[in-house]
């Protein structure tokens, strides 16, 4: 369809709606009266000169009488004056309707603007006749009673005008929008025709208004407002349609002016100005827009349509911009009146108050001023300002929900910005608005594989405080922790991490200052938080004398428990994993601590005295005898020492100590000394014990040790395990001396290496012969090779063959010196690397005897992948190893003759 | 069942209370099916972990784990050394309240089993208990190979050839006997 023919429908329904177009001609029936015109007759003659109207109406009424006889036949012949003054008024009416018209007609609207004052003079020129006319026509019922055919004058001029309008004006409103690209200028311009045009239009209506308020007072007022609201809802319903952006911008620049506001929409946080002279002078020259377009009645329905939208962003972006990352916390001047009554619940915020107060104080005014201008109808009630106090509430809440993840991370550092949550999260769909969010953002930034998961657990320590501040009931916490407990779960390092985490050494700088490899978090709140613990025990239901009680919060889940701290422990261990797995890695690593140092363990008490009553006694009971043993046995330790003369005597320890360059415990510098730990073997966790020979001096010694053990526990016997130990080498090179901790079968590989008093001074040794020697496995003597290679105490010459390092030339000691440091880690890492290892085969050693049950019963031959999907499926624990780990397997098996490979199907071998 | 009956004595005639108690009951075996799982997971464990010499046994290929194979070495010295023979299990689902049902699958010459592998053992009949397990029901077997039962046989020839002629018992072993491979 066409451009033109969308207009003209539009044209007709407009016409059917507001009546069509035909009335508004000057003259309508007063032509249409004259059917007949007779030759010579000018019609539609301006009746400029009264002469000449007279003339014609006599022509009127010696054409008219007949032909109304002839149509009014029945009445007229018997009531022939009647009849005739009928005529007289009708012609009368016509007439004087003619006059009047014609003198309300509208110019064509002046193109240059100025000229509208031309209009005035029109009211000097306007004569008796016309107001005579005017009479006539705007009260037939008097003047000329008997005219049957009398119209409403101010309908026809509102006609008029919507017409007018509509061809002259309009069009000029759409080439000024054309014209210029500033809303501005375009609205001041529009603004000006349309004062124009209003005032030619108000003018004729003036005259009617002015000749009615003398005729019938009552009506002039109703003609008149009946004629400005349909005059309004022409201009509104026309103009604001291609003006609305304009305005809107228009509108907007000057809010955010009065407002403080950047004009700019940038993203960025932004601060708010206070109110000075452009805010000032802003208002003024808003209102006075507001004024004129109210004037040219551009303020109606539509006009506050596109100034509540602009309110409503304006405070949308107020909030957002002015508050964004604005978290830290500062006592607000207790302002409590200017909240809203919703947020009275908690203490109020910093951003909240300072938000109530800007409504309150420009923002509401603002609207308040508007509306009353716009219209004195409009009332901002109190109702209404609490209202916008809670909108802006709202937008607050959801700009501090979206960042709720970096507060959390930040934590404590944006604790104003939860007082700011707190106070604004009232509702529970906006508890659970912020749940939702907060989880998705959750599972977008931290649950993947990119974060470690020290990175998740701290992360998870910071939300528990900050839901704990936000919300003290726990409720939101359940909720968004659930996913990340979830997620926790799946790591295999949780558990291990909380437990080192809980008997890390608080004041270890190592683990504070890197961020640490350690939760040493959960290691300090262990430390000071005693009394956490403790306010657990009370029934804080039964508590009647607690002032702060509060229900249990609306969105509370079914099994909802109360608790009043944040128990960061409690949840961190409660939580996460079964009690099995955790007890079960708990007791390897304090097996691990008790094997590797000496001391009083007080922490691992302390954290078993923490699990107990979470795990109950009877499933501690292991770590409890482990922590026995150790205990007892430095007490059997000095016990055997000393009935067998294990300690070293006064000699010796003289000796020692006036050596100046020994290291501060004297025994063990002349002759090896030996200290046990005798533990419980059913009690402790699978421990690595690889047979090897030790040292002749050393197994001496643990004879010695064996029998003083068995005279002190008789029916008891000893077993020792060799890799379990610690040992304190030191080494007398040529020219150095090394002092090292080490683990006993490191210690053992470095004796095979010691020289026999003078005879060779370098001593050579190939991984065979130590494995020989030692009795070792290989990896235990590689490993241990490797680690003293780090240690530049030995030499791989070639491969498979190592000597020792007697001298360090310049290079090597610089070497060594930068590796003391780097490989400290590296090397701890690496035994306990060999220890899974080793474990690792073990557990597969069982797998294989499944393997073999199944080759030999369910079906002699399989392959690989039913093999697998057999072990998954009946092992209760599952299979942890992947399909090639399992090839791995088979292959060494196939290898060693134990299987064979047919056609993808492993079969036993007979 | 008839506490659902006494059930619905209290309550509304209606559907629900049935409804509720088949529901119930459903639950009820779902949960002894998966005790009856976890045990025999347990057991299956337990043989693989110390496994005993000359027995073995492995669910059948098919995953049901309500179905197992087992092998038996034929114990030294007896007429059945360095002969093995494969047995099937098949599981009650209230496993082990009530016995399994095992048979020979390789066909043996032995009193104590008929020729199409029936068993006759007091244990896996009226002197079950929950306390057997796969294992104590192998060796029992293997150990009824060496010691038959007797006095109360299936097989009456192999019994009276058991005790009066051995050299013929065992020919008799041996002529029965072959193995059976699995498809």
């Amino acid at each position: 369809m066409s451009r033109q023919a969308t207009s003209a429908r539009g044209g007709r329904v407009f016409n059917s709606v507001f009546g069509s177009g035909d009335i508004s001609q000057p003259t309508p029936v007063a032509t249409s009266v004259g059917e007949f015109p007779a030759p010579g007759v000018r019609w539609g003659v301006p009746p400029t000169r009264p002469a000449q109207l007279k003339a014609a109406s006599k022509s009127f009424s010696d054409h008219l009488v007949p032909e109304l006889s002839s149509r009014r036949e029945p009445d007229s012949r018997h009531d022939q004056p009647v009849e005739s003054k009928h005529v007289q008024d009708q012609v009368r009416w016509d007439r004087s309707w003619h006059t009047v018209t014609h003198a309300l007609a509208l110019s064509p609207f002046p193109r240059n603007q100025n000229a509208a004052g031309a209009l005035k003079p029109l009211i000097i020129t306007l004569d008796e006749a016309f107001y005579q006319a005017l009479e006539d026509v705007l009260s037939p019922s008097t003047r000329v009673s008997f005219a049957c055919h009398t119209e409403d004058l101010a309908v026809w001029h509102t006609q008029q005008v919507r017409s007018h309008f509509l061809n002259q004006v309009l069009p000029i409103i759409h080439r000024l929008k054309k014209q210029t690209d500033r809303p501005d200028e375009l609205v001041s311009e529009s603004v000006e025709v349309l004062e124009t045009a209003h005032r030619q239009y108000l003018h004729g209506i003036g005259l009617i208004k002015t000749q009615l308020d003398s005729s019938a007072p009552g009506r002039s007022l109703q003609v008149w407002a009946r004629f400005r609201r349909d005059l309004h809802a022409v201009i509104s319903n026309s103009v604001l349609g291609p003006l609305s952006s304009a305005v809107r911008r228009v509108l907007d620049v000057y809010v955010r002016a009065i407002l403080g506001l950047p004009a700019n929409k940038s993203l960025g946080a932004a601060r708010i100005a206070p109110e000075g002279r452009i805010s000032h002078r802003a208002r003024q020259e808003l209102l006075t827009l507001v004024e004129a377009l109210k004037n040219v009645g551009l303020a109606g329905e539509k006009f506050q349509v596109i100034f509540a939208e602009i309110m409503h962003s304006v405070l949308e972006s107020y909030v957002k911009k002015g508050f964004k990352g604005i978290w830290s916390s500062q006592s607000s001047g207790e302002r409590q009146d200017i909240l809203p009554r919703a947020a009275h619940l908690s203490s109020p915020s910093q951003c909240t108050t300072e938000i109530c107060e800007w409504i309150e104080n420009r923002y509401a005014q603002l609207i308040v001023q508007v509306l009353s201008l716009v219209d004195s109808k409009l009332i901002v009630t109190w109702a209404n300002k609490e209202k916008y106090k809670e909108i802006g509430i709202g937008h607050l809440a959801e700009l501090r929900i979206g960042e709720l993840f970096d507060i959390v991370i930040n934590w404590p550092n944006g604790s104003g910005a939860l007082d700011d949550l707190r106070t604004a999260i009232t509702t529970p769909q906006r508890r659970l608005h912020l749940t939702e969010a907060f989880v998705k953002t959750l599972s977008e930034k931290l649950l993947h594989p990119g974060t470690s998961t020290l990175q998740i657990l701290q992360t998870y320590i910071s939300m528990i405080w900050s839901f704990h501040a936000l919300d003290h009931s726990k409720v939101l916490l359940d909720r968004v922790a659930y996913p990340l407990q979830l997620y926790l779960c799946s790591r295999e390092d949780t558990v291990r991490i909380i437990i080192t985490g809980l008997l890390a050494d608080p004041d270890d700088p190592k683990g504070r200052s890197l961020g640490g490899d350690k939760l040493v978090e959960l290691a300090q709140l262990l430390n000071n938080g005693n009394e956490q613990v403790e306010s657990r025990s009370n029934n804080e239901e039964l508590d009647w004398h607690d002032m702060d009680w509060v229900p249990e919060p609306v969105d509370a889940g079914p099994g909802y428990k109360r608790s009043r701290n944040a128990d960061i422990i409690g949840t961190l261990i409660g939580t996460l994993g079964a009690s099995d797995v955790f007890i079960k890695e708990f007791q390897h690593i304090i097996g691990d601590n008790l094997l590797k140092h000496d001391g009083g363990f007080e922490r691992e008490i302390k954290v078993l005295e923490l699990l107990k009553p979470r795990f109950g006694e009877a499933s501690l009971q292991a770590c409890e005898v482990m922590l026995k043993d150790i205990q007892d046995s430095s007490r059997v330790n000095s016990v055997i020492r000393r009935d067998r003369a294990l300690e070293p005597s006064e000699g010796e320890i003289n000796d020692a100590r006036s050596n100046p360059n020994s290291g501060e415990s004297p025994e063990g510098l002349r002759k090896p000394s030996l200290h046990a730990k005798i533990l419980s073997r059913l009690f402790w966790p699978q421990l690595q014990d690889d047979r090897y020979r030790i040292p002749h001096e050393v197994a001496s010694l643990q004879q010695r040790y064996e029998a003083g053990f068995e005279t002190l526990k008789s029916a008891r016997k000893l077993t020792w395990l060799h890799t379990l130990g610690q040992a304190t080498v030191e080494l007398e090179l040529e020219d150095r001396k090394i002092l090292e901790e080490v683990h006993t079968w490191q210690a053992t590989v470095i004796w095979a290496f010691q020289s026999e008093a003078g005879i060779d001074p370098v001593v050579t040794r190939t991984v065979d012969e130590l494995m020989e020697a030692l009795e070792m496995e290989e990896p235990l003597v590689r490993g241990a090779l490797k680690f003293w290679v780090n240690k530049l105490v030995l030499h791989e010459t070639t491969p498979g063959i190592y000597t020792v390092l007697e001298t360090l030339n310049q290079e090597d000691r610089a070497r060594s010196n930068a590796q003391t440091g780097a490989t400290f880690s590296a090397e701890q890492d690496e035994s306990a690397v060999v220890a899974n290892e080793n474990i690792v085969s073990e557990k597969m050693m069982v797998y294989w005897q499944y393997i073999q049950g199944m080759l030999k019963n369910s079906s002699s031959q399989m392959p690989l992948p039913q093999i697998a999907m057999m072990l998954k499926m009946f092992n209760a624990d599952g299979f942890p190893y992947s399909n090639e780990e399992l090839q791995e397997l088979l292959s060494a098996k196939v290898a060693v003759g134990e299987l064979e490979l047919n056609g993808g199907k492993y079969k036993l071998k007979k | 069942m008839n506490y659902d009956m006494e059930d619905t004595q209290n309550s509304a005639p209606g559907i629900l209370p049935f409804a509720q108690a088949s529901k119930l009951s459903g639950s009820k075996k779902i949960a002894d099916a998966q005790s009856t799982t976890k045990r025999l997971q347990t057991e299956l464990m337990q043989l693989m972990t110390s496994s005993a010499p000359g027995i073995s046994a492995f669910p059948s290929a098919d995953g049901n784990l309500l179905s197992w194979t087992a092998t038996i070495e034929g114990p030294d010295e007896t007429p059945y050394s360095n002969l093995s023979f494969k047995l099937s299990f098949a599981f009650p689902t209230n496993y082990p309240y009530v016995a399994p049902t095992v048979l020979f699958k390789t066909p043996i010459y032995h009193p104590n089993v008929d020729f199409s592998g029936r068993i006759c053992l007091d244990i896996l009949k009226d002197k079950w208990t929950a306390a057997y397990n796969i294992q104590t029901v192998l060796l029992s077997l293997q150990s009824l190979l060496g010691e038959p039962n007797n006095a109360s046989p299936l097989n009456g020839e192999a019994a009276e050839l058991w005790d009066k002629d051995p050299e013929e018992f065992k020919r008799k072993v041996l002529g029965r006997h072959q193995d059976i491979e699995d498809e």
